[in-house]
């Protein structure tokens, strides 16, 4: 399902195979897997009691939560590529001939070391409509004010700025390791062709990343599909529930209603849009 | 330091972690969590443990937001620590629902006569008691007196009998503004449902549950749309601030950006603390022709029924709340006025720097306050309303955005 | 690296210029969280607007939000932070990594499932399952230990993954080579996958670090000994419910922000390390 290759029948490596992995194995039971069973026998269930596909229903039924599912595919289908997208042309930048690049590597690791509460507080006052940063620098340069996360049609844009600014440092990082295993002499070979550098980006750079991107693109894909602190910070899903994230949702269901059947039950279809998310992902980038 | 310092400086330090383990093992240890920090528990603990050697409270300090999940994730599965914990006065229904409140009705009697009768009414359950009253609040109207000469405002009165409406606020901000204010009308808690109850009862919309039946809400009727009708005009002719959260509404007022703002009375310290800042204070407003309405209500202490130390965790809120000393420690710790009003006029009489502002709250809580609606769906309630105010302030249009949430609000509470 | 065009001084100082101002452009927030953090607190929200130098050059610069934070519980939430996610890289990184040995160079059945199931696990969201998982948690006594912390960050599908991922570019003719030679699978993994793997052993540690370095969450729910807090919920305490305490706030953040990024840099020659020079890529 997920792209291991060709599969060798062979004895004899079964007993090593269990040794090198039970102890991650169990600790993965244990703290993700039993309690994820144990939340999707409660999605079945209401104040302790079994009500079979109850929860289900009443979600299928709800306009918050179907409006919550879309937002949430919203805000995938394009922060992801984009993510992706300035995070690669980061690290081919970083990897380029610059000057000190451990230096530029590092800085850019800050903004993922900062309480991601905090970053939301920051990037909440920047985004002030009145007398915010961003708007008083849009208004310096000539452009009208923004009314940013006041506004339905802004609020998800600006969530996405901001988690993008968290996390295409950290996810170039991964890139740039990438880049650095690409053999010099085969660039060299296409600049002394005459390749220019789109080309050698599309025919020899591109080709040749595809484990480190798979990796990237599904870290990437898991993280925005589960991300809800800011969120619950800045927005609570408004205005008009334009950036009610489905992981916010199980959040408030779990965690200040209460209700953890529900939470179980959209925390259960979270996991099984990403499941296919992932598996195409997984199946685009199979190795060949 | 010389050795030989070094060497007694060791062994006293040694000795007293001997002795201190020594008292410790004999000793109850109560466990605390609030949202206060630990410097506002410090007095009445202290007193606590002077009058109670045997018994010591420790305070857990917990992220205000963060206070309801925490103690829903510690005690509903029968945890039995904390013992003792702070409890959202109209969150009350809701935690004895789910049984993580003890019954505390055998310390009743003590509170007639004592307590503001409000507080008392929100800590009680179908006349049962279930936490001790600690803190009470109100809401000021402050102004900003550089902000309103220059408009030549007349300053507003301390007499509640000469109280503002609504209306004249927002043409009064409105005036402010013009001639330099940068925001006219700032409310505190600027989309909460504690903020904004006053002013649904005062345009004679109720507090929005249905008086029949507690989880039947009321949010479709005319006082409710108009005072959201005001709540929307505020802040879209700009007379108030988009996009601020409600931690940083203070300092819109503190900075002197603002000619009004309702807030609590513990922004006093505050606003007298910022030089340069002229302020003035008067009594909350009210809407044109309609009743006087004022927010109260804050934390009650409650005992964690599985506690393993139920008789002192119940000694401890009884006297941090209603003890002559220990309610007199609990107050000089706490930014909130008390809820004892026997304490009441030597706090006000102690701390606060503005002339008049004791006697002000005083006939609020006595003659104009109102606590929110005790109902065990509170928490749905508050956010929905919370998401629906919100999206008023953002420009949704107020009859729609009420109708959204007196559906969603129906939904959430056919849960329960 | 140099993707085709010429290798210029032109060409260079457009690639450098280029940089200096995405950074600039992504410094400007922590600037003014820095510059935040130096002023007295009543100052942070006085030159929001109109934008001038002042929103970034206090007026008065000051100390104190440091000296008060570092007074307080912080330090000692900095600490656990520290010994936490200290713990976490150097026990997680062994245990996956041995983990991604065997869904990478092991054949055996079932390893499609197992890595299904891998997979699974960095899907399901942390604090999705915290509530029935804090009551295990409590039933095995994890409350208030440095192991309830631990634990939960150690095993981590996507480190996992990253880890499998590099070793299946690592060329079979190594492992070959070494079993002819008649070394066991400890040791190839030993001496031969895990220096080689240093690159990816690094990012694998700053998926585990980040994991706990960011955990707010879980450690509320399942310490309640303030002396056990990590830093981000010392700092969360800074938002209380009538102060907040946005310069100490800010403080704390500098100082949280700043450390993964001062571990890395030392590590920085490792990052260049390559598997070129083992023959090429699979």
């Amino acid at each position: 399902m997920f792209g291991i290759r060709r599969f060798r029948p062979a004895g004899g490596q079964a007993v090593t195979a269990i040794l090198f992995l039970v102890p991650a194995l169990l600790v993965l039971v244990a703290f993700r897997l039993w309690p994820a069973a144990l939340s999707v026998a409660g999605s079945f269930q209401h104040n302790g009691e079994w009500v079979g596909l109850d929860n289900y229903i009443f979600l299928f039924q709800s306009d918050t939560a179907v409006q919550s599912l879309i937002v949430t595919l919203i805000y995938n289908v394009i922060i992801n590529p984009v993510q992706i997208a300035i995070a690669f042309a980061l690290a081919l930048l970083l990897v380029d001939k610059i000057v000190a690049p451990s230096v530029w590597r590092s800085l850019l690791l800050i903004p993922v070391g900062i309480p991601l509460a905090v970053s939301s507080v920051v990037w909440g006052i920047a985004f002030r409509p009145d007398d915010g940063a961003i708007n008083a620098i849009l208004m310096a340069l000539g452009f009208p004010a923004q009314p940013w996360l006041t506004s339905p049609d802004q609020a998800l844009l600006a969530i996405m700025i901001l988690v993008s600014w968290v996390g295409v440092g950290y996810w170039a990082f991964f890139l740039t390791a990438g880049l650095k295993d690409i053999p010099s002499s085969l660039l060299e070979a296409a600049r002394i062709d005459g390749a220019t550098y789109w080309q050698a980006l599309r025919y020899i750079v591109i080709p040749l990343m595809k484990r480190p991107l798979a990796f990237v693109l599904v870290a990437n894909t898991v993280s925005n599909f589960l991300l809800f602190p800011p969120i619950r910070i800045l927005t609570a899903g408004g205005p008009s529930g334009s950036t009610n994230l489905i992981m916010h949702e199980v959040f408030l269901n779990a965690f200040t209603y209460d209700d953890q059947g529900l939470a179980s039950a959209e925390m259960v279809i979270l996991i099984a849009v990403l499941l296919l998310v992932v598996s195409l992902q997984f199946r685009f980038l199979r190795d060949r | 330091m010389k050795p030989l310092a070094k060497v007694s400086s060791v062994t006293l330090v040694a000795l007293g972690a001997l002795s201190f383990a020594g008292v410790a093992s004999a000793q109850t240890v109560l466990q605390f969590v609030g949202p206060e920090q630990p410097s506002a528990m410090e007095p009445v603990i202290a007193a606590f443990e002077a009058a109670h050697p045997d018994i010591q409270v420790e305070y857990e300090s917990v992220p205000f937001n963060d206070l309801n999940n925490i103690i829903q994730a510690r005690l509903s599965d029968g945890g039995t620590t904390p013992d003792i914990y702070t409890a959202d006065q109209p969150r009350i229904a809701a935690l004895v629902d789910r049984g993580l409140l003890a019954d505390l009705s055998d310390q009743a009697d003590g509170l007639t006569g004592v307590m503001w009768p409000a507080a008392v009414e929100a800590s009680s359950i179908d006349g049962q008691l279930y936490a001790m009253p600690i803190s009470t609040s109100s809401q000021l109207l402050y102004y900003n007196i550089d902000l309103l000469e220059a408009a030549g405002i007349p300053l507003p009165s301390m007499d509640p009998e000469g109280r503002m409406t609504w209306e004249a606020l927002a043409e009064a901000g409105a005036a402010a503004q013009a001639e330099g204010a940068q925001y006219g009308v700032v409310l505190d808690q600027i989309n909460r449902y504690y903020q904004l109850q006053p002013l649904m009862e005062s345009a004679g919309g109720g507090s929005g549950v249905s008086p029949n039946d507690p989880l039947v809400p009321d949010l479709v009727n005319d006082g409710w749309l108009r005072a959201m009708t005001y709540y929307h005009d505020l802040f879209d002719s700009g007379l108030g601030p988009r996009g601020v959260p409600v931690e940083q509404t203070p300092d819109l007022f503190a900075n002197g950006q603002t000619a009004f703002f309702v807030g609590g009375p513990w922004w006093l310290p505050r606003m007298t603390g910022t030089d340069g800042l002229r302020f003035g204070i008067a009594p909350h407003p009210y809407f044109d022709g309609g009743e006087v309405v004022t927010p109260t209500g804050a934390w009650s202490w409650g005992v964690n029924p599985n506690s393993e130390h139920l008789e002192e965790a119940v000694t401890f809120v009884s006297f941090a709340s209603t003890d002559p000393v220990g309610s007199l420690e609990t107050a000089r710790g706490f930014p909130i006025p008390p809820a004892n009003m026997a304490v009441f006029d030597t706090y006000y009489s102690e701390g606060q720097e503005v002339e008049g502002v004791g006697e002000l709250i005083l006939h609020e809580l006595t003659e104009t306050a109102r606590i929110r609606p005790p109902t065990r769906g509170y928490i749905q309630f508050e956010q929905i309303l919370g998401q629906a105010f919100e999206d008023i302030r953002n420009g949704a249009d107020p009859a729609t955005a009420l109708e959204q949430a007196q559906s969603q609000l129906e939904r959430a509470w056919s849960r329960l | 690296m140099l993707l085709g065009g010429g290798n210029s001084p032109g060409r260079a100082i457009v690639v450098n210029l280029t940089l200096a101002v995405v950074i600039l452009a992504f410094m400007a927030p922590i600037v003014w969280m820095v510059t935040s953090s130096l002023r007295p607190n009543e100052e942070i929200f006085r030159y929001l607007s109109p934008l001038s130098v002042r929103a970034i050059l206090p007026e008065e610069w000051t100390l104190e939000n440091y000296r008060l934070l570092f007074e307080s519980a912080f330090r000692r939430a900095l600490i656990n932070s520290l010994i936490v996610a200290g713990l976490t890289v150097a026990i997680g990184l062994i245990l996956n990594a041995m983990a991604a040995y065997a869904l990478s160079v092991l054949r055996f059945k079932l390893r499609e499932l197992v890595f299904t199931l891998v997979v699974i696990s960095f899907l399901i969201p942390f604090e999705g399952v915290a509530i029935p998982l804090s009551f295990l948690a409590r039933s095995w006594d994890l409350q208030n230990t440095y192991a309830g912390l631990v634990l939960p960050g150690v095993a981590n599908g996507l480190s996992i993954f990253l880890l499998r991922q590099f070793f299946l570019s690592i060329p079979v003719e190594l492992r070959e080579a070494a079993r002819v030679d008649g070394a066991g699978w400890w040791t190839i993994f030993w001496r031969i996958y895990l220096p080689l793997s240093r690159p990816a052993l690094i990012g694998s540690g700053l998926i585990l670090f980040m994991f706990q370095w960011q955990a707010y969450l879980w450690p509320l729910l399942i310490a309640s000994d303030s002396s056990m807090d990590l830093a981000p919920v010392a700092l969360g305490k800074q938002l209380g419910q009538f102060d907040f305490e946005f310069g100490q706030m800010f403080a704390g953040s500098v100082a949280v922000s700043l450390i993964p990024a001062l571990i890395l840099f030392p590590l920085r020659r490792f990052l260049e390390q390559t598997i070129k020079s083992t023959g090429g890529k699979e």
